[in-house]
């Protein structure tokens, strides 16, 4: 984890605090560069198991599908029985009971609480009349349970006692607050803190920017709040506020002995204040880890500063909610001395406020606490007197039902078990509330992976069956092309290799080039390259001919459509001109409005050729090495007018040129048998309307598109200087191999050749066989494509439209601003096929799978191997967690649906207008409807290499040992020396996999 | 003042009144051979019901010279019929639905009877809801005193109407009024019977009882002083903020039901007033309106204590919407014919009466246009508590089941029907034959006086 930095230094120990509880949360990155991230990789020093259990503590998140999902996927068959016994073994005790004269065994109950969902949590409501059928048997089974002592009710004195252990450890004082009288304390303190975060996080997308932010977050509230005219209803709050000290760190110990918060629970504290607003408090992570950052430079916000604004709200509010209704302190210790002291006050506001109190009660509670008096033990009597019996006699009820569902889960006869003897109906009673339902995810979770695992496994055993063979002796290939390791190729890929004698690869999509970007026609650079790295070189694309009179018509042009845009731009923003600018202006929306409405593709078409016709396209290259061309140098001066000194930095030298090109053909396996085109085929997507239209780009590429990393590359290696020197390294690229650069369009599957131009003319016709290959492969991939989108899958299989159609279907949803689903991303994935292609040549892997092209006999110092397992896995585990969370949880882990999303501050989304910054993937990129479109299981990551090497840097690395021991992924190694197949025991070790084992069990707790 | 008119003897008779009280109440009698059986026992009184209204389809034609015409006695049976649908088949629930055909009867006698006829019926039915009331006292909920007051006023004002001497039979008659069509300090009745009495009686009453106040007013009502119609706009101004303050701040959806119903009912009365007694059939589309949309939202409410139990607060329901789609979706609607959005009947029959309003009346025009918004807060709220309210995972959730399904789209039909239904067949002259039939009861009227 990168250190944090906080304002507040001169208070260490204050900011260890804070460090430590911001684990609970990951980082956010601003969605223009999305990056794919695990929620809770700061835990995963933890087992998986502990760390979704951390994460529902202080997040409240879910980190397991509903039970109700899961027993849908065992109805499917996508579950086996099988798999699920396996998967609950461990729990399972030698022990039986006898119901209706027949034996149930404690696996049996266990099982049957799995699929019948006899752990349901729900109450037996106190008198409902809906017919349920049964009556008269549960009722009867009802009172053998009475008789075994069955049917317990919370007393308020428990109540109270288990919430004094939960103050502060997990829950806050102002979620405490809310929970007793009925309060919003969090949503108002949530409320103002979206305000001020908001509004001093822009980015330039306000019209009016919040004034003093260089001062930095809390200085700049503390300015601008005390002219507020109303602060969430704080009384005198402008005076309390400008008595606050300036030192954020001051503030913020000020707030928590004014709370009561005192050590040990300070910590735990601070992370249970992240919860509410994770989303935000996770860009605020980034940004104290970014000092570099030009916003947080220039206006600095740290999480120090964001807990003494949000504290000083809790405080004020607690102060004053609580002595206005409760006529005690804000405190933790008078909260708790109030629990202890008065139990029946406590007991009834708080059952009162939750709805559990009948109509009456809750009338009456109302009325108690709104005038004076105290009948709160008289009414705590009446209550036990009335209620109590009733909440016994429904929770027996309750009891009952689940012992019949029982008795028809394990076949028995209904009407027996309830003349069985009351001891033994206790005893399975017992059994059922020693399972709890928030104990069966990670049970159903071994279950629903094991159903991929096996068939995976089982397939590439099987291909491994039919010989791997040795690739060298193979004929040279038509083509051979390299694809990143993102999912989305490998249908491409298999599509491709089905149509002639293409060889593919897998790649991670930057293609080992570790730069600063900076496309024509842009004013920023990007950074391509996963986010875990950092740049080393710069590169630029740049006009081919710059002295061009082309250059000049396309540099006018874009000037032309920059003004209008600006100016379009201040008229919609200033104070004065919408009116009239919408008046006279508005009709001209129309034409945009019904195109892209109706006629979509027509419409985008003829937008490019309007732009083409202003700016007219010019061809251009990219800056490998610094141009010496004064007019190219001319040029980039003119580009980059405002970044002095940059352009001594752009391009690479010899030999880091060599040593890029060895390492990526080395890594990707690619150093014999060379095709006479060799394609790098970077990726992007196109969609319109879509603020995570930076979530179908490259992740490897760091959220963007690869073909500025594809074409440095290429031109690489087409330098005949740096293939001498390859030839050094026993890398021999024959004289009539050239290098192409391409980029797949993963929206439309459309690949697109670059600097064609340059392909010499004894390649021309190879070229053109190549192009109406990929067309095809496009076409095939954009059938295969269809019948996952569930409205174009129904329109297939109902004939209204044809497979012909899919292209242009597909090509019609990149460009429709309706469009919430243009593509699936990267929903499905599963796992990560380090090895050759050989491996996996020819299997339907359904686009689930990353697969890295990895030799490990060029691979003698297990370098290459080092870095596949510490970068690209990482990246992919990050992409897989990413997909787990949003799918397991799509409102808090997840972002919500699209429908209702706004942007903020050009850094992410809110849904509406005032929430949570939403951090995860939207429910169109995870859900089908009300069912999961990405299964969520964690990685399992197969490796072509020998145990003992991946044992090395397991050794070595704490990251490595993380994921395996700790279960956030799985590892099988096929070890072609000996022909095994290994899985990685969490702790050290591996066991072999014998044929038909490979649903493994996975234990949750790791080491 | 309109006594006993030849009118009424024309067109009303006491075979007409005891046909349509008699069938539910021999009902109620032939009900009690499936007692033991409350599935059967709920079809036969829905089957009631509906023959109930069969009955009142087969002399519509006489009904078209009643002071409210054809839809009151239309509206009742089905309600009644949805009540009884919407309440689940459970033992408990047997002796509730009973009452409730009961209600019918003597609601349908007190519209189709004559003079007599009428007074007894509403009389009777004002004595039924008294024994419920008092029937229905728990221990936070003692008995409703001031409700049992303001029916003990308009029961004596029943008996009284046709005795009281000529200074006091003004009085007499406002009385036999005012605690059915509700207006503060006599709302009381009305008010105890929504929010206290069982499932499906109050869903019934909560129609019944307005539609009778209305009739009792366009019967009563027609020699009212000026001077008491003054009293009685300010009072029904006072009325309609008192009830709609009261309203927003009810927790309980039911007391929040009775007393947004008494805010907007007591509408009618301004109206009234400004023009000197109702004007129909604006008045009777308005308080069929309003008093459709408190029998809606208390029938969707059953809903709710029919899976959680009939003591359940609000606060203890939410985000509803996840797992009932179909009850939100009915649901909504109710709630937003409730706060007055078309086409349904309240607002239909306010844009009438409103449009009928004297220059002199625009003054309080802003006091009840306040009145009318505000049901868009409590009414909207609750609805929102209930069905986007934080959820109470360890809640089951079961969507509507068919015969609920029934009840609740009944009252949409209706309230949109009310809404949307021509003038011309709600008019008290109707079609032709009818028209021909009223008009000889008017020259008969002109001949005897």
């Amino acid at each position: 984890m990168k250190p944090l930095h906080f304002q507040s230094t001169k208070h260490p120990d204050l900011n260890a605090d804070v460090q430590e509880a911001t684990l609970v949360v990951s980082q956010y990155w601003p969605m223009r560069s999305f990056v794919h991230h695990n929620p809770l990789d700061h835990l995963r020093t933890l087992p998986f198991g502990e760390a979704v259990a951390t994460s529902m503590r202080f997040l409240k998140t879910r980190g397991y599908l509903p039970s109700t999902t899961y027993r849908r996927y065992l109805a499917s068959g996508r579950i086996t029985r099988e798999h699920l016994t396996a998967a609950v073994r461990p729990r399972v005790r030698a022990e039986h009971a006898v119901l209706a004269g027949r034996r149930v065994t404690h696996a049996e109950v266990l099982e049957a609480c799995l699929t019948a969902g006899l752990c349901d949590p729900r109450f037996e409501p106190l008198a409902a009349h809906l017919p349920g059928g049964d009556e008269d048997r549960l009722d009867r089974l009802a009172s053998r349970l009475a008789a075994a002592g069955v049917g317990q009710a919370e007393t308020f004195t428990e109540l109270a006692t288990a919430d004094r252990a939960a103050l502060g450890v997990t829950g806050t004082l102002s979620a405490w607050c809310d929970a007793l009288l009925g309060t919003r304390l969090v949503g108002e303190i949530d409320d103002q803190l979206v305000k001020w975060i908001g509004m001093f996080i822009d980015e330039g997308q306000a019209a009016y920017e919040m004034p003093n932010r260089g001062l930095g977050f809390y200085a700049a509230w503390k300015e601008l709040a005390t002219r507020e005219w109303t602060t969430a209803g704080i009384i005198d709050a402008r005076h309390k506020i400008a008595a606050l000290p300036d030192d954020p760190g001051d503030a913020l110990l000020e707030q928590l002995e004014s709370l009561g918060v005192v050590q040990p629970r300070r910590r735990d504290y601070f992370a249970l204040q992240m919860g509410p607003l994770q989303g935000w408090a996770a860009f605020l992570k980034w940004r104290s880890s970014t000092p570099t950052y030009a916003w947080q430079r220039a206006n600095p916000v740290d999480l120090v500063q964001y807990l003494a604004v949000r504290l000083w709200y809790e405080r004020e509010l607690v102060h004053q909610a609580c002595r206005k209704k409760l006529g005690i302190t804000g405190r933790i210790d008078a909260a708790d001395a109030l629990m202890r002291d008065r139990p029946a006050e406590y007991g009834l506001r708080r059952r009162c406020v939750a709805g559990q109190l009948p109509g009456g009660f809750a009338r009456e509670v109302d009325r108690l606490a709104a005038g004076p008096g105290d009948r709160w033990r008289d009414l705590a009597t009446a209550h036990e007197r009335e209620v109590l019996p009733r909440e016994r006699d429904a929770a027996r009820r309750g009891s009952a039902r689940r012992l019949l569902g029982l008795a028809k889960a394990v076949g028995f006869d209904a009407g027996q078990v309830a003349e069985s003897q009351p001891e033994e109906l206790a005893r399975v009673h017992a059994w059922i509330g020693e399972f709890p339902e928030v104990e069966h995810g990670p049970i159903w979770l071994e279950a629903f992976e094991a159903g991929y695992r096996e068939p995976l496994l089982a397939s590439l055993r099987t291909r491994v069956g039919a010989g791997v063979g040795d690739e060298a002796a193979r004929q040279r290939p038509d083509s051979q092309s390299v694809y990143c390791i993102d999912v989305r190729s490998e249908p491409f890929r298999r599509n491709l290799e089905s149509i002639g004698n293409h060889e593919t690869f897998g790649f991670a999509g930057f293609f080992a080039c570790f730069i600063s970007y900076r496309a024509w026609d842009r004013h920023y650079d990007t950074e391509q390259y996963p986010v875990i790295v950092s740049a080393k070189n710069r590169v630029c694309e740049v006009p081919k001919s710059p002295s061009d009179p082309v250059v000049a018509a396309h540099q006018r042009g874009r000037a032309l459509l920059h003004a209008g845009h600006e100016l379009l731009h201040d008229l919609k923003e200033n104070i004065v001109t919408p009116y009239i600018t919408v008046e006279s202006l508005g009709w001209f929306y129309g034409l945009p409005i019904v195109g892209k409405t109706l006629m979509p593709l027509l419409y985008s078409r003829f937008r490019s050729s309007l732009r083409q016709w202003i700016e007219p396209r010019i061809d251009t290259t990219v800056t490998i090495e610094p141009p010496a061309d004064p007019a190219a140098l001319a040029v980039l001066a003119h580009e980059h007018a405002h970044d002095t000194g940059t352009i001594e930095r752009i391009g690479y030298t010899l030999d880091e040129q060599v040593a890029t090109v060895t390492l990526a053909l080395k890594m990707m396996g690619l150093t014999k048998n060379f095709a006479r085109l060799v394609i790098f085929c970077g990726h992007g997507s196109t969609t319109d309307n879509n603020p995570f239209s930076a979530a179908l780009d490259c992740g490897a590429c760091g959220g963007n598109e690869g073909r500025g990393n594809a074409r440095t590359l290429a031109g690489m290696g087409n330098n005949l200087v740096v293939r001498s020197r390859l030839r050094e390294v026993g890398v021999d690229i024959p004289d009539d191999t050239w290098f192409l650069a391409a980029q797949m369009d993963t929206t439309t599957d459309q690949v697109s050749i670059e600097d064609v131009e340059d392909v010499p003319p004894s390649h021309r016709d190879a070229l053109v066989r190549l192009r109406a290959d990929l067309e095809r492969a496009t076409e095939l991939n954009a059938q295969e494509r269809c019948l996952t989108l569930p409205d174009v899958a129904e329109l297939l299989s109902a004939g209204e439209i044809d497979y012909r159609r899919a292209t242009t279907i597909v090509r019609r949803r990149s460009v429709d601003w309706s469009q919430v689903r243009p593509e699936w991303g990267l929903a499905g994935n599963a796992a990560f096929i380090i090895g050759r292609r050989a491996l996996t040549r020819g299997l339907d892997l359904r686009g689930r799978t990353f697969l890295h092209s990895y030799d490990y006999r060029e691979d003698p110092e297990n370098n290459l191997l080092e870095v596949l397992l510490t970068a690209p896995q990482a990246v992919a585990q990050w992409i897989n967690m990413e997909h787990y969370f949003s799918a397991a949880d799509p409102l808090i882990s997840g972002a919500g649906s699209k429908i209702y999303h706004n942007v903020v501050g050009r850094i992410g989304v809110m849904m509406g207008p005032w929430s949570d910054l939403q951090a995860g993937l939207p429910t169109q990129t995870v859900l089908s409807g009300d069912m999961p479109y990405h299964e969520p299981v964690r990685l399992l990551t197969v490796i072509e290499a020998p145990c003992s090497r991946i044992d090395a840097l397991v050794a070595k690395h704490d990251i490595l040992r993380h994921f395996y021991d700790n279960c956030w992924v799985h590892l099988v190694a096929y070890n072609p020396e000996d022909g095994d197949w290994h899985r990685y025991q969490p702790g050290g070790g591996w066991t072999m996999l014998p044929p038909g084992e490979e649903s493994f069990s996975a234990p949750m707790s790791g080491s | 003042m309109m006594q006993s008119t030849g009118l009424d003897a024309l067109t009303t008779d006491v075979p007409l009144a005891a046909l349509l009280a008699g069938l539910p109440l021999a009902g109620v009698a032939a009900g009690l051979a499936f007692w033991g059986n409350a599935r059967l026992l709920r079809g036969f009184c829905v089957a009631v019901a509906v023959g109930s209204l069969v009955a009142v389809g087969l002399v519509a034609g006489r009904f078209a010279a009643t002071p409210l015409g054809l839809l009151p006695a239309a509206i009742l049976p089905v309600v009644a019929a949805a009540a009884l649908l919407g309440q689940p088949a459970h033992r408990e629930h047997r002796l509730w639905w009973l009452e409730t055909l009961v209600c019918l009867g003597l609601a349908l006698g007190g519209l189709a009877g004559a003079d007599i006829w009428q007074h007894a019926c509403k009389a009777a039915l004002v004595l039924v809801v008294m024994f419920l009331l008092m029937r229905q006292q728990t221990q936070f909920e003692p008995v409703a005193w001031w409700g049992m007051a303001a029916l003990v006023v308009c029961l004596a004002g029943l008996l009284f109407v046709r005795s009281a001497g000529e200074r006091l039979a003004p009085w007499v008659a406002l009385a036999a009024c005012v605690p059915l069509l509700p207006l503060v300090p006599f709302h009381g009745g009305y008010a105890s019977s929504v929010a206290r009495l069982p499932g499906s009686t109050a869903g019934f009453l909560a129609v019944a009882l307005p539609l009778l106040g209305l009739h009792s007013a366009a019967t009563l009502l027609g020699d009212l002083p000026a001077e008491m119609w003054i009293g009685i706009g300010w009072l029904a101004l006072a009325s309609a903020v008192w009830g709609a303050l009261r309203a927003l701040v009810q927790a309980d959806f039911r007391r929040m039901v009775a007393f947004g119903g008494v805010s907007l009912l007591s509408l009618s009365w301004w109206f009234a007033a400004s023009t000197s007694g109702p004007r129909l059939p604006a008045a009777t589309v308005y308080v069929a309106g309003v008093a459709l949309a408190a029998g809606g939202l208390l029938a969707a409410w059953q809903v709710v204590r029919s899976r959680y139990g009939d003591a359940i607060d609000p606060r203890g329901v939410g985000n509803l919407v996840a797992g009932m789609p179909r009850f939100a979706t009915l649901f909504y609607v109710l709630g937003l014919a409730a706060m007055g959005l078309p086409p349904f009947g309240p607002l239909t029959g306010f844009m009438s009466q409103a449009m009928d309003l004297p220059l002199a009346a625009w003054g309080g025009l802003s006091v009840v246009l306040g009145v009318w918004l505000v049901p868009s807060f409590y009414v909207i709220g609750m609805v929102h508590r209930v069905l986007f309210g934080p959820e109470r995972p360890e809640l089951a959730q079961t969507d509507l089941v068919p015969p609920e399904v029934v009840a609740l789209t009944a009252y949409v039909f209706m309230l949109a029907a009310v809404g949307i239904v021509p003038g011309g067949v709600l008019a008290r002259t109707g079609p032709s034959t009818i028209a021909t039939v009223v008009n000889d009861a008017a020259c008969f009227e002109e001949a005897t006086r």
